[in-house]
C-alpha cells in the first residue's frame, strides 16, 4: 500500500461479503476489502473466480446475499435499484470486458452516452468529451461509428465513457483482453493516467500478469472465489 | 434522457427495418384512411347539395334515381313530369319552380335542359361567354369545357341514344355561348341548354324547311283540319342557325311537353309545409326533400361500410398482433443494448421510454405516411374519377 492511499479514506470498503448463483452454484465470499481514494487496484485470478462478479458488485449491477459493500459513499446494500443506478452513473465509471458500444451512434455520443441515458446535461460536458477524445488520439474519429474503428480505438472510447463524468471510482472488466500487448500497454497507461488526471481510483480486473507492475495492490482471487 | 435522440440514431442506423416497419404500418392504415376519407368527401359534397335543394317534383317512381337525376345528374328518371305541372306550382304562389329536362347526353356529358333561374339558384358564374339564352346554344361545365377543350364559339354534337334507333331524333349540334365557372359539383359536368332546345335534342320539337319548299314526295296530305302533314322521312336540320331558327317548332300541347324534375323553391316554412302537403296525395307527381333522400342513401352506403370496417378491423387486430410481435422480436435481438444501458446506470424507465419513443416515432411516421396518401387519394379520385 503507498504512503498517498494509506492517508486516504477508503473509497470502496467490502465487509464480509458473500454472493453465490443459486444454491449449487458458483460462491463468492470476500471478508474485507478496501480501496482508497486515487488508489490503483488489480483483480487477479482464474478464470471463473469471480473477478467479473466482484466489479458488478461494487457497480451495485448485482446484490450480495449478505454483507455490505459501500463505495463512494453509499451502502449498496441499503439502497434501492434506483438509487444504485443513479450512484452507478454518477459516481462510477465503468469499462466493460465487451466494450458495449453502442452500434448507432458515434464516437462523440458513445462517450457522452451518461448523459444521454439519465445523468443531468452538462454544460461543460461536451468539451470534457473533446479533450478526452483528444487525450486518446481519437479527435479525428468523433463522427465515426464504432464498427468503422479498430479494436484499439474502441477501446479507447470505452475508456472515455467511463472517464466522461470524472467518477469518483474506475471499474474495469478486462479492457484489454483482446488487444496485442503495445495496444494493451497504451490502454491501460491512458486509463491510469487519465484516471490519476481527476483523482479516481481503479479497480481493473485482468489476466495480464505483466501489468501488475503499474497498480499499487493486487487482489487475487483463488479459484474457489475466495479473496486473498 | 434524450430518448428522441437515441430513437432517432437507432431508426436512421436500421434503416431498411425501420422502411419495413413504417410502410407496414402505412399499408395497413392506408385503406380505411382513404374510404374514409373518400367517404367524407363524397358524403360532403351528397348533403351540401342535397341541403341546398330545399324541395324536388318528380313523377312517381324510385325517389333514388330522382334526387341522382335531378340534383347530380346521373341516370334517368322511369316518367317524366309534365310543364303542366311546373305551371301548377307556380300558379300556387308556394314556391319558385325550376324544372329541368335532361334525357340526352352530348359527348357521354349530360344534356340539361332548363331555365336561367337555375344559374340564379345555384350560384354558377360565367367564366366566359353567356348563358343559352337562344335556341341551339349551350353553356357547359368547367370540367365539360376542360375536357373537351371547348371555348365559346365551339360546336358540340348530342349523342343518338342507339345507332341502331332509325326513328330517334337527329343529333343537334350546338353552339357554345358560354362556360361556367367551376364550383367542384355537378354542375362542373353538364352541358346546360335551355328547355326547349333539350326538347329538339329529345327529338320532341324539330327545325325543316317550311312545307311549301319540301319536295312533293315528303307531302301526305293538305288542307285538312291538321294542315300540311309531312312525312317523317323530310329531313331536319341538325343545326339551329340565325337563319333556320324561326323554322323550329313544337307538335301538341305545350302543357304537356316533358320535364324530368322540377326543383321546388318554397317562399318559407309555411309554404314548404303546404306544398308537401298538397302532393302527399298526388297520384301524377311526387315531392321529396332531397335530404332525406340523401341520408337515406349514405345510411345504406354506412351500412355496408360497417361490414368492411369489421374486415378493417380484423387486418388491423392481426397487423398490430405481428407488430407487437415484430416489436418483441427487436427488443430481444437488442437485448444486449438494453442490458448495456441498464449496466450503466440507466432506469427500467429510461430504456423503456426510448424504444417507446422509437416504436412511436415508427407508427406514427407509417401513419402519417398513411394520411398523406389517403389524401393524395382523396384528391386524385376527386379530380379523375368524378363518378366517385
Amino acid at each position: 500500500m503507498t504512503e498517498r492511499s494509506a492517508a486516504s479514506e477508503p473509497i470502496v470498503q467490502v465487509r464480509t461479503l458473500a454472493f453465490g448463483y443459486g444454491a449449487e452454484g458458483f460462491r463468492l465470499e470476500v471478508d474485507g476489502l478496501e480501496v482508497r481514494a486515487g488508489e490503483r487496484v488489480a483483480v487477479v485470478g482464474p478464470s471463473g473466480s469471480g473477478k467479473t462478479t466482484l466489479l458488478h458488485l461494487l457497480a451495485g449491477i448485482l446484490t450480495p446475499e449478505s454483507g455490505r459493500v459501500a463505495v463512494a459513499g453509499v451502502d449498496l446494500g441499503a439502497s434501492t435499484d434506483a438509487q444504485r443506478r443513479r450512484h452507478r452513473l454518477e459516481k462510477l465509471g465503468l469499462v466493460f470486458q465487451e466494450l458495449e458500444l453502442l452500434d448507432h451512434l458515434d464516437v462523440r455520443e458513445n462517450i457522452l452516452l451518461p448523459y444521454l441515458i439519465g445523468l443531468p446535461a452538462d454544460p461543460r460536458a461536451p468539451a470534457r468529451a473533446v479533450e478526452l477524445a483528444e487525450r486518446t488520439g481519437l479527435a479525428g474519429l468523433l463522427r465515426r461509428h464504432p464498427r468503422d474503428l479498430s479494436q484499439g480505438e474502441r477501446q479507447r472510447v470505452a475508456v472515455c465513457r467511463a472517464l466522461v463524468t470524472e467518477p469518483s471510482v474506475v471499474l474495469a472488466d478486462e479492457p484489454t483482453g483482446n488487444l496485442d500487448p503495445s495496444t494493451t500497454a497504451r490502454v491501460v497507461d491512458l486509463l491510469l493516467g487519465q484516471a490519476s488526471a481527476i483523482g479516481a481510483a481503479v479497480v481493473m480486473v485482468t489476466h495480464d500478469h505483466g501489468l501488475l507492475s503499474r497498480f499499487e495492490r493486487t487482489f487475487d482471487f483463488d479459484a474457489g472465489g475466495r479473496f486473498r | 434522457m434524450r430518448a428522441w435522440l437515441l430513437a432517432r440514431r437507432s431508426i436512421a442506423h436500421a434503416r431498411v427495418r425501420s422502411a419495413v416497419l413504417v410502410l407496414a404500418v402505412a399499408l395497413t392504415a392506408l385503406l380505411p384512411f382513404a374510404v374514409e376519407g373518400l367517404l367524407g368527401s363524397v358524403s360532403g359534397s351528397l348533403t351540401a347539395r342535397a341541403d341546398a335543394t330545399p324541395l324536388l317534383l318528380g313523377a312517381p317512381g324510385s325517389r333514388f334515381d330522382l334526387v341522382l337525376h335531378a340534383l347530380y345528374f346521373r341516370g334517368q328518371v322511369d316518367a317524366p313530369l309534365t310543364m303542366r305541372v311546373v305551371g301548377d306550382v307556380r300558379a300556387s304562389g308556394l314556391a319558385a319552380p325550376i324544372p329541368i329536362h335532361s334525357r340526352a347526353t352530348a359527348r357521354g356529358w349530360p344534356v340539361v335542359g332548363t331555365t336561367p333561374d337555375y344559374f340564379r339558384f345555384r350560384g354558377l358564374d360565367l367564366a366566359e361567354g353567356d348563358l343559352p339564352f337562344l335556341l341551339g346554344e349551350c353553356c357547359v361545365g368547367a370540367e365539360v369545357a376542360a375536357t373537351l377543350g371547348l371555348r365559346v364559339g365551339d360546336k358540340l354534337l348530342t349523342d343518338r341514344r342507339s345507332v341502331y334507333a332509325i326513328d330517334d331524333g337527329y343529333p343537334l349540334r350546338m353552339r357554345v355561348a358560354g362556360v361556367l365557372a367551376p364550383r367542384s359539383s355537378a354542375d362542373d359536368r353538364a352541358v346546360f341548354v335551355s328547355l326547349p332546345t333539350a326538347w329538339v335534342v329529345d327529338g320532341i320539337g324539330h327545325g325543316h324547311a317550311p312545307a311549301a319548299e319540301q319536295p312533293e314526295e315528303n307531302v301526305l296530305a293538305t288542307g285538312g283540319s291538321k294542315g300540311t302533314v309531312l312525312d317523317r322521312g323530310i329531313v331536319e336540320f341538325q343545326e339551329v342557325t340565325d337563319a333556320n331558327r324561326g323554322e323550329f317548332h313544337f307538335h301538341g300541347d305545350a302543357d304537356e311537353l316533358p320535364v324530368t324534375a322540377i326543383l321546388a323553391l318554397p317562399d318559407d316554412a309555411k309554404a314548404r309545409t303546404l306544398l308537401r302537403g298538397r302532393y302527399r296525395v298526388d297520384p301524377d307527381a311526387r315531392l321529396l326533400v332531397p335530404r332525406e333522400v340523401v341520408d337515406e342513401i349514405l345510411g345504406f352506403v354506412l351500412r355496408l361500410k360497417t361490414f368492411f370496417d369489421a374486415n378493417v378491423l380484423l387486418v388491423g387486430v392481426a397487423t398490430l398482433l405481428l407488430l407487437g410481435l415484430i416489436i418483441a422480436l427487436q427488443i430481444q435481438a437488442r437485448s444486449r443494448e438494453i442490458e448495456t444501458l441498464q449496466k450503466l446506470g440507466a432506469s427500467r424507465s429510461a430504456v423503456a421510454r426510448v424504444f417507446a419513443v422509437e416504436f412511436g416515432v415508427t407508427l406514427a411516421l407509417g401513419l402519417a405516411l398513411a394520411l398523406g396518401l389517403a389524401m393524395i387519394g382523396v384528391l386524385f379520385a376527386r379530380e379523375y374519377l368524378p363518378w366517385l
